[in-house]
């Protein structure tokens, strides 16, 4: 699967030499999960994306395993009892942004767009949908978006004894540094 | 007398079961690549190994705790944030073994120039394109 997701996203970059075809192999996805008694977050610096300026079409994968925790034994519960790593080893997102010709890719400035498309979990797809802010400097795209996300719905099983110190609800920041394909 | 041992008996346990549970749970480190290094192999051989065998290079390669020392040529250094990556050259035009370093790294890795030889320690995440390290450092 994964491999499959590396060749659709060449693919995807390459059938579009003659659009403007943006990259990553640096993204971040943060999480953040607040409850009284615990505070948890990660970080996954290694996201690899794919934009295109003409059509809108976007989409990103990364691996879990590459989910950076400050604390060893919250990446352990997550890799081994959460997210099950090993059986589900990426996240993928397939989407557009609909409104792609707000942004101006050639001059420099800061513009928002909604984008939509279907976010997999653990093999569970949904449909997500949000605002995304792009800045463009010098050549590069930094896009930046802020969604929430229910493990439950991704079949994310907490055990009773640790239901408590896990939000409901899940911050996911997104950030994708974008450069412009040869 | 023998209350009074057999209290501090007690409490001695549960002192030492708190300060275990602090340092195994409540701040639990991350092992120390360098430390815990189990296979050394060079940067095309690992590539090709997730490239045409990712099941049983992920078994392999990403387990938990275990790290993996990789050389092999810079094929180009990006920044993210306060983080260097290394993207060492796998001899594939389809991806690269990428690095992403301890931030402790960073003025070693400002150092380093593209075609440079290099030995780095890291833990495997698994496949995307590249073959994916992280919590990396440069190594003999």
């Amino acid at each position: 699967m994964l491999k499959s997701f590396a060749f659709a996203l060449i693919a995807f970059t390459g059938l579009a030499l003659s659009a403007q075809q943006y990259m990553t192999k640096t993204g971040t996805i943060k999480f953040f999960s607040h409850t009284t008694l615990e505070d948890i977050k990660a970080e996954n610096r290694k996201v690899v994306s794919a934009l295109d300026s003409k059509t809108g079409a976007m989409e990103f994968a990364c691996l879990i395993k590459g989910f950076d925790f400050t604390n060893d034994a919250m990446e352990l519960h997550f890799n081994e009892s959460y997210l099950e790593s090993a059986k589900y080893p990426k996240a993928s997102f397939k989407g557009t942004v609909t409104d792609i010709a707000k942004v101006d890719f050639t001059k420099d400035g800061t513009y928002t767009s909604a984008y939509t498309g279907k976010l997999t979990i653990k093999n569970v797809t949904k449909d997500v949908t949000g605002t995304a802010t792009f800045v463009v400097k010098d050549g590069k795209v930094t896009s930046t978006s802020k969604i929430k996300i229910k493990p439950k719905d991704y079949n994310i099983s907490i055990p009773a004894t640790a239901t408590a110190k896990i939000a409901e609800e899940i911050d996911v920041d997104i950030i994708m540094d974008y450069t412009k394909k040869a | 007398m023998k209350k009074t041992i057999i209290w501090l008996f007690i409490i001695g346990i549960i002192a030492a079961g708190i300060v275990i549970f602090y340092f195994k749970v409540i701040a639990a480190k991350h092992k120390d690549p360098a430390d815990a290094v189990k296979i050394s192999l060079t940067a095309p051989e690992l590539y090709r190994m997730f490239s045409n065998f990712e099941d049983s290079a992920n078994k392999m390669y990403t387990v938990r705790d275990m790290a993996i020392k990789v050389s092999g040529r810079v094929q180009s250094i990006e920044q993210n944030g306060s983080r260097y990556t290394i993207f060492l050259n796998s001899n594939d035009m389809m991806g690269a073994v990428a690095c992403e370093m301890d931030s402790l790294e960073n003025s070693s890795v400002k150092m380093l120039k593209e075609q440079d030889s290099t030995n780095i320690v890291g833990f495997c995440t698994g496949y995307l394109m590249d073959v994916q390290l992280f919590r990396c450092k440069l190594a003999k």
